[in-house]
C-alpha cells in the first residue's frame, strides 16, 4: 500500500466518518433528517 | 422574563417573533403557518439592559376554546406555563375580529400588551384607530407595530411596555362590561361570547374609522374574481407552475448550474490530478466517482432547487397560493378533504415532513390521516433532481415534465382522496373557511432568506446522509460477495447487483428491470435524492450538468444510452419514484401524526401499489402509443396490477357496506 493510498483511505474513512457523527448527534438532538430541503418551514427544525 | 406572543391566525406573529429575536422562522403569507410553538431570546438592540426576556410565539387561535389541535397548544400554553406577559398581536386591518380573542385573554389575569400590528397597512388603507381610546377600553397597553418593516416599527417601544408591565407585577383587570367569569355549561359559554362580541361591536365603533367601505370593490377583489375564479383559476396555476418550472429548469437554472458545476468539475480534476497514476484504481473509484462524483451529482442540481424555491416563495408571500386553497377546495370537497388539506400539501412542496406535521391543524381524524398518507404524493425538494434528470436525458429539459408531475399529484390527490373515503366508509364532510390575506408586493429578502436556509439543509443532506450512500454504492457495487474486485466486464456480479437483480425482475413490466433503476430506487429511501447519486455511481456518470451546453445534461443522448432504457420507461421511473412511498423519515413523521400502526402500515401499501400501477400504465401505453406494441413483461405486470385494483376494491365494498349496515342500524334504532 502506497502513501497516497494510505491517504486516501484515511480522506475517505474521516468524511464519512464526520458524516455518520453528524447524523447520529442531530439524531440525538431529535432532528428527524438530517438536513431536509423543506427545514426552514420545519417545526422541528434545529438546525438554525 | 416568559413573554407569549399571542393572537389571530396570519396576524404576523412569527413576522414578529422574527422581528423581535432575530430568528428566521418560516413566514407564510395565509393562516396556519406556526403548528408548535417556537421559543427564542429577544435580541441585544431592543434589550439593551440586558434583561432576562424569552418569547414564545403561539399557532395563531381564534378563541380559548380549542377547535384544532394547535389551538390548545396556544390554549393549554397561555393557562398552565403562566407567561409574565402576553402581547397580543392584533391585526390593525382586522379590528372587530382579532378584539374577540383579545377579550379571552383579559380575562386571564396575567398582563396583556396589544401589539397593533400591520399599522402601514392600516395608514395605507386610509383608517384610522384612537389607540388612547382602545387602550382605555380594553384597561391594557396598545402600541402600534409593523413587524415586516425594519425601521420605525414601534419594536423599541412594545418591549420597553413589556419589560415595565412585566415588572410591576400587576394583575390584568378585564374590561369590566359583561361580567362572565367562569362559564362551565354550553349556554352560558354561548351568553358569555354574545357579551364578548357586542363589547368588540361597541368599542370598534368608537375607535375606528374606516375609509373604505366594505361593500366597495377593491383592486383585490377584482384580480380574486379572476384569479379565484372556480374555472379561470385552475388555468391560470397550471400557467404560474408552468412558468416557475420553465425559469427554474430552463431560464435561470442552467446557467446558475453552469457556475456551480464548474466549481465541482475543479474539485474533481484538482482531486484527480492529486492522486495521479500510482494510486489504487478501487480506491480512487471510491473517493473520485463514489464520494466527488455521486455527491457533486446531486449537488449540481442545487443552484435549479433553490430557483425554483425562490419562485414558489415569491408566490406564497404574495398572497396567491391561499388563493390556490380556495380554487382546488371544491374538488377536495367532492372526495370528502377540504382546502385545509391543500395547505399541507403545498408545504410539502418544500418538504413532506413539515407537510405532513401540519396535518395536525385538520380535526377530522379521517381527513388528517388521508392527508398525511397523500401529501408524500407532492413532488418534494429531494424529488427535484429526478424530474430535472429525467427531463434532461428524455425530454431535452422541457418544463411540461415538471408542471405535469406537479399537477399529476393533485390528480392522484384526488382519485387516492375518493378510494381512501370509500374504504373507510366516512362520508363526514368538512367546510372550510380560510381568511383571504392581502395581496402584497412579495419580499425579495424573505424568499431570498428562505432559499438559503433550503439550501444550507440540502448541502448538509448531501454531506451526510448521501455521501455515507453513495460510499456504500460505491464499495457494493466493486466487490462480489468473496470480497474479490469484480471484473470491469462483469459488474452484474457485484454485491449490489446480486441484491438488486431480484427486485429488478419485479421493474420488467415498468420496462427498468435493470439492477441499477432497482438499486437506486431502494437507495431512495433513504432519500429520494439518492436515487440520482446511486444512478450516477452505478453507471460511472461523474457530472450530469453540461457547462458547455448549458443543459442540465449534457449529452444527453448520450446518457439516455448508458442508461439502456427508453424514454416511456424513463418516465415510468420518474412516475415510480414520485408516487411510490417517501424516504423513512418521512414515513416516520406520517406514523407520528397518524397515531395508528393500521394507518400507517396501510399508507405505505397504498403508496407502493400507486407507484406500481401508475408507472406500469405509463410504460405499457406510452410503448402502445410509441411503437404499436405493449412493453415487455406486460403480463406478468398486468397480474399484479389486477391482483392490487382486486384488492382495494374488495376493501372499497367492504368500506361500503360498513356504510350501510351502520345506517341501517341507524334507521331500525330510528
Amino acid at each position: 500500500m502506497s502513501t497516497v493510498d494510505f491517504i486516501v483511505i484515511v480522506v475517505v474513512v474521516g468524511l464519512v466518518a464526520l458524516a455518520i457523527t453528524k447524523m447520529v448527534k442531530d439524531k440525538k438532538r431529535g432532528v428527524k433528517c438530517s438536513g431536509c430541503s423543506g427545514c426552514s418551514e420545519c417545526p422541528n427544525n434545529h438546525l438554525q | 422574563m416568559k413573554i407569549a406572543l399571542a393572537g389571530n391566525p396570519n396576524s404576523g406573529k412569527t413576522s414578529l417573533f422574527n422581528a423581535i429575536t432575530g430568528k428566521i422562522e418560516h413566514v407564510g403569507n395565509w393562516s396556519g403557518v406556526t403548528v408548535e410553538k417556537k421559543e427564542g431570546d429577544v435580541k441585544q438592540n431592543l434589550n439593551p439592559r440586558n434583561e432576562d426576556l424569552v418569547v414564545v410565539d403561539l399557532p395563531g387561535a381564534y378563541s380559548m376554546s380549542p377547535y384544532t389541535s394547535e389551538e390548545s397548544i396556544t390554549r393549554d400554553f397561555v393557562q398552565n406555563e403562566n407567561p409574565d406577559v402576553i402581547i397580543n398581536i392584533v391585526d390593525s386591518t382586522n379590528l372587530s375580529r382579532s378584539l374577540f380573542f383579545t377579550t379571552q385573554l383579559l380575562e386571564l389575569g396575567i398582563p396583556v400588551i396589544v401589539a397593533l400590528n400591520k399599522s402601514d397597512l392600516t395608514d395605507k388603507k386610509g383608517n384610522t384607530i384612537d389607540v388612547p381610546a382602545l387602550s382605555d377600553a380594553l384597561k391594557c397597553p396598545v402600541i402600534l407595530t409593523s413587524a415586516t418593516k425594519s425601521s420605525d416599527n414601534g419594536l423599541p417601544k412594545l418591549i420597553d411596555a413589556v419589560i415595565t408591565l412585566g415588572k410591576s407585577n400587576k394583575k390584568q383587570i378585564p374590561p369590566s362590561i359583561y361580567g362572565v367569569k367562569k362559564a362551565s355549561t354550553k349556554e352560558e359559554f354561548e351568553k358569555a361570547d354574545k357579551k364578548r362580541y357586542a363589547f368588540v361591536n361597541n368599542v370598534v365603533t368608537e375607535v375606528e374609522r374606516r375609509k373604505v367601505s366594505s361593500e366597495k370593490q377593491t383592486l383585490q377583489d377584482k384580480v380574486d374574481r379572476i384569479v379565484a375564479h372556480k374555472w379561470l383559476g385552475i388555468p391560470i396555476f397550471a400557467a404560474i407552475i408552468w412558468l416557475v418550472f420553465s425559469i427554474s429548469q430552463s431560464w435561470v437554472g442552467p446557467l446558475l448550474a453552469d457556475i456551480f458545476v464548474g466549481w465541482i468539475d475543479v474539485l474533481y480534476e484538482g482531486v484527480a490530478s492529486l492522486l495521479g497514476e500510482d494510486v489504487n484504481p478501487v480506491l480512487a473509484a471510491l473517493l473520485l466517482d463514489g464520494i466527488i462524483g455521486g455527491v457533486g451529482a446531486v449537488i449540481g442540481f442545487l443552484p435549479l432547487i433553490m430557483v425554483l424555491f425562490f419562485c414558489l416563495a415569491l408566490l406564497e408571500d404574495s398572497g396567491y397560493m391561499a388563493r390556490v386553497a380556495i380554487v382546488l377546495d371544491r374538488f377536495f370537497k367532492k372526495v370528502g378533504l377540504s382546502g385545509r388539506s391543500i395547505i399541507p400539501m403545498i408545504v410539502g412542496t418544500g418538504c413532506g415532513i413539515p407537510g405532513i406535521m401540519s396535518t395536525r391543524t385538520i380535526k377530522n381524524e379521517r381527513q388528517r390521516r388521508t392527508t398525511a398518507m397523500l401529501t408524500p404524493f407532492m413532488p418534494c425538494g429531494a424529488k427535484l433532481p429526478i424530474i430535472a434528470l429525467f427531463a434532461g436525458v428524455f425530454f431535452g429539459d422541457n418544463s411540461w415534465v415538471g408542471t405535469s408531475m406537479y399537477f399529476l399529484g393533485i390528480i392522484v390527490i384526488i382519485i387516492s382522496a375518493l378510494i381512501i373515503r370509500k374504504i373507510t366508509g366516512d362520508y363526514s364532510k368538512s367546510y372550510f373557511i380560510m381568511e383571504l390575506p392581502e395581496y402584497r408586493l412579495p419580499s425579495l429578502k424573505r424568499a431570498a432568506i428562505s432559499v438559503l436556509m433550503r439550501a444550507k439543509a440540502f448541502i448538509i443532506k448531501a454531506g451526510t446522509i448521501i455521501l455515507v450512500c453513495n460510499a456504500a454504492v460505491q464499495i457494493l457495487q466493486t466487490f462480489n460477495w468473496q470480497f474479490q474486485v469484480v471484473a470491469e466486464n462483469a459488474p452484474e456480479t457485484s454485491i449490489l447487483a446480486s441484491i438488486a437483480s431480484p427486485l429488478a425482475i419485479l421493474f420488467i413490466p415498468l420496462g427498468f428491470g435493470l439492477w441499477q433503476f432497482a438499486a437506486a430506487a431502494v437507495t431512495g429511501f433513504i432519500a429520494k435524492e439518492n436515487v440520482v447519486g446511486t444512478l450516477a455511481v452505478c453507471f460511472s456518470i461523474t457530472n450530469f450538468i453540461d457547462v458547455e451546453e448549458l443543459a442540465l445534461v449534457g449529452g444527453s443522448a448520450e446518457v439516455s444510452t448508458i442508461f439502456g432504457i427508453t424514454a416511456v420507461a424513463g418516465l415510468s421511473y420518474l412516475v415510480f419514484n414520485l408516487f411510490t412511498p417517501p424516504c423513512f423519515a418521512a414515513i416516520g413523521a406520517m406514523n407520528s401524526e397518524m397515531e395508528s400502526r393500521k394507518w400507517l402500515l396501510g399508507a405505505v401499501g397504498f403508496q407502493l401499489g400507486m407507484g406500481y400501477t401508475l408507472a406500469f400504465l405509463v410504460y405499457q401505453l406510452g410503448t402502445l402509443l410509441t411503437t404499436g406494441s405493449l412493453g415487455a413483461g406486460f403480463i406478468g405486470g398486468l397480474v399484479a396490477v389486477v391482483l392490487i385494483v382486486t384488492y382495494v376494491g374488495y376493501l372499497m365494498r367492504k368500506g361500503s357496506k360498513g356504510k350501510q349496515i351502520s345506517a341501517g342500524m341507524r334507521s331500525v334504532k330510528v
